[in-house]
């Protein structure tokens, strides 16, 4: 079926023909791509088995294709809420909703979403949820589908091996880096070191150079970046729930040495958001 | 109290169904749960699950936690109580277990997410965790309201059986949609549509019916703020009851992410 783009887009780009169908096999390669760049690395096998685990039926995943390539991807599989007194109502679970960094602002996933839930609609289901991240431009998106803020979540988080988790980080960062086509031209030709001194933790260090991230056994004496900070301030940051300027106006954070063009580009790698 | 925490088998699942069942009632939101979803979560390679149980034997509640071998770390999938049980102490224990397993297989951190439950608040923060709210949101969406009222119905029909001292007609009216409920001495009944008057009838947008029936937002409040419109034939203090007993103030809970 040839997909019609849905009025009122804002922000759109040029229109793009594409295909809205279900899901067949061996797009598990081209999804994997797509969820990599949007969620972080997976494997086509990954894909795979989370098919298969959630039971997804091919005609519960919709995906858009370009030239026959597959560049976007929505599921909508039916779940049980509780509602109350031992009611459970079904639902229509949204999950997965992402497309190829090249083809986003086209409309294709809106469209897609239009298509989900109209079929939920027609099954007879009477409502939707989903998971999301309120920093996200796609929250904007689902907000004009009429869905609403239920609660934020909390996380609790204990700290055994920090420098450990740190390692794991950089290595996680070159796995990100090659999936992200925005990220690795955001990257490119940015060669700096950066030393950061958490408190109760130590001094840790890393470079950036050719696109790969990599630790430094000894801190670089001259980095391009220092700076000093508590390691609860660092996490928010990372997060994306504190941000930096408010870290070292607020005093949780000390700037030793940096170039604000490079401190943008550190608080890019530590949020892995590379959008304007 | 002579709880005793082991690991849990494929004999318990029938245990860990009913314990799941009966802690969710408690809450909204949090999803259905199958033998099957439980015997899957014991098969997982990383996955631990351990119960606690009582002197007679009886499984009391379990935890589902597992290792993250990519980021190597802990991970809290959720923590079940029977309702009857003192939550905190029963989760104390059972986290405890698990952090030793976790320090055996030598993470680098643990961590609990929830969304969320409201023991967590009170029993990480102890045990040495800190934490910070997330910008994760869940979201709902009414696609159709008349059908959504109508599924709703029966869980209005509890909520009015047990209010006791009133009967009459309740009407909800949402974005042109009603639902229409008959309490009598002999019970709470649906009714289609009828031309009498209701004694109560209160009229809300979607977006505030979604936010009452996940209990984050308070009826009588929305009703203070003007954004909830109560006819109502009976005086404040029967209006306040009633709004009470239908939007009753319930935890948010969700623990499985699709």
């Amino acid at each position: 079926m040839v997909a019609v783009p849905p009025q009122g887009e804002s922000r759109m780009e040029k229109p793009v023909e594409y295909v809205v169908r279900n899901y067949q096999k061996g797009d598990e390669k081209r999804m994997a791509e797509i969820f990599s760049e949007c969620f972080g690395p997976v494997t086509p096998r990954r894909v795979l088995q989370w098919k298969r685990r959630s039971g997804r039926k091919p005609e519960e995943i919709f995906v858009g294709t370009v030239d026959g390539k597959l560049v976007s991807h929505v599921e909508a599989g039916v779940q049980q809420l509780h509602q109350g007194e031992g009611v459970f109502l079904r639902t229509v679970g949204i999950g997965g909703v992402c497309t190829d960094s090249d083809c986003r602002n086209k409309g294709i996933v809106t469209n897609l979403m239009k298509i989900a839930l109209d079929r939920a609609r027609l099954e007879g289901v009477s409502n939707a949820s989903l998971f999301t991240d309120l920093d996200i431009p796609a929250h904007r998106i689902y907000q004009r589908f009429g869905f609403v803020d239920i609660v934020t979540a909390r996380t609790y988080i204990k700290y055994i091996d920090y420098p450990s988790i740190f390692a794991k980080w950089l290595r996680y960062c070159n796995r990100l880096v090659k999936a992200d086509k925005i990220a690795a031209k955001r990257l490119q030709g940015w060669e700096k070191s950066v030393t950061i001194q958490l408190l109760d933790v130590g001094t840790m260090s890393f470079r950036v150079i050719k696109n790969r991230f990599q630790r430094l056994r000894r801190p670089s004496e001259q980095a391009d970046i220092e700076f000093s900070t508590d390691l609860l301030t660092y996490t928010k940051i990372m997060r994306g729930l504190v941000k930096w300027e408010d870290a070292v106006k607020g005093s949780k954070l000390r700037v030793k040495r940096g170039h604000p063009a490079d401190i943008e580009m550190l608080n890019r790698i530590l949020n892995w958001r590379w959008h304007d | 109290m002579g709880v005793k925490i082991r690991r849990a088998g494929k004999e318990d699942i029938a245990s860990l169904c009913q314990v799941y069942d009966s802690f969710v009632r408690q809450f909204v939101g949090s999803t259905a749960r199958t033998a099957k979803s439980f015997s899957r979560m014991l098969r997982g390679k990383d996955s631990m699950v351990y119960v606690a149980v009582d002197g007679q034997n009886k499984v009391i509640g379990y935890v589902h936690a597992r290792v993250n071998k990519r980021l190597n770390r802990g991970e809290f999938a959720e923590i079940v109580a029977e309702p009857g049980q003192d939550f905190e102490s029963v989760a104390t224990l059972l986290v405890e277990r698990v952090n030793v397993a976790f320090i055996e297989r030598k993470v680098s951190a643990i961590v609990a997410g929830s969304f969320r439950n409201p023991v967590y608040e009170k029993l990480f923060p102890k045990l040495g965790f800190f934490d910070y709210e997330l910008t994760d949101v869940f979201m709902y969406s009414i696609l159709n309201v008349q059908r959504l009222l109508s599924e709703l119905s029966p869980v209005f029909v509890s909520r009015l059986q047990r209010l006791k001292q009133w009967n009459g007609t309740v009407q909800m009216e949402c974005e042109g949609h009603s639902l229409f409920l008959e309490k009598t001495k002999e019970g709470v009944e649906p009714i289609v549509w009828t031309n009498r008057p209701p004694d109560f009838k209160a009229s809300l947008s979607t977006e505030l019916l979604t936010k009452l029936i996940f209990g984050v937002t308070e009826a009588r409040e929305a009703h203070r703020m003007g954004q909830l419109r109560i006819e109502n034939t009976n005086g404040k203090a029967v209006a306040d009851k009633l709004l009470a007993a239908l939007f009753p103030k319930r935890q948010f809970l969700i623990m499985d992410h699709w």
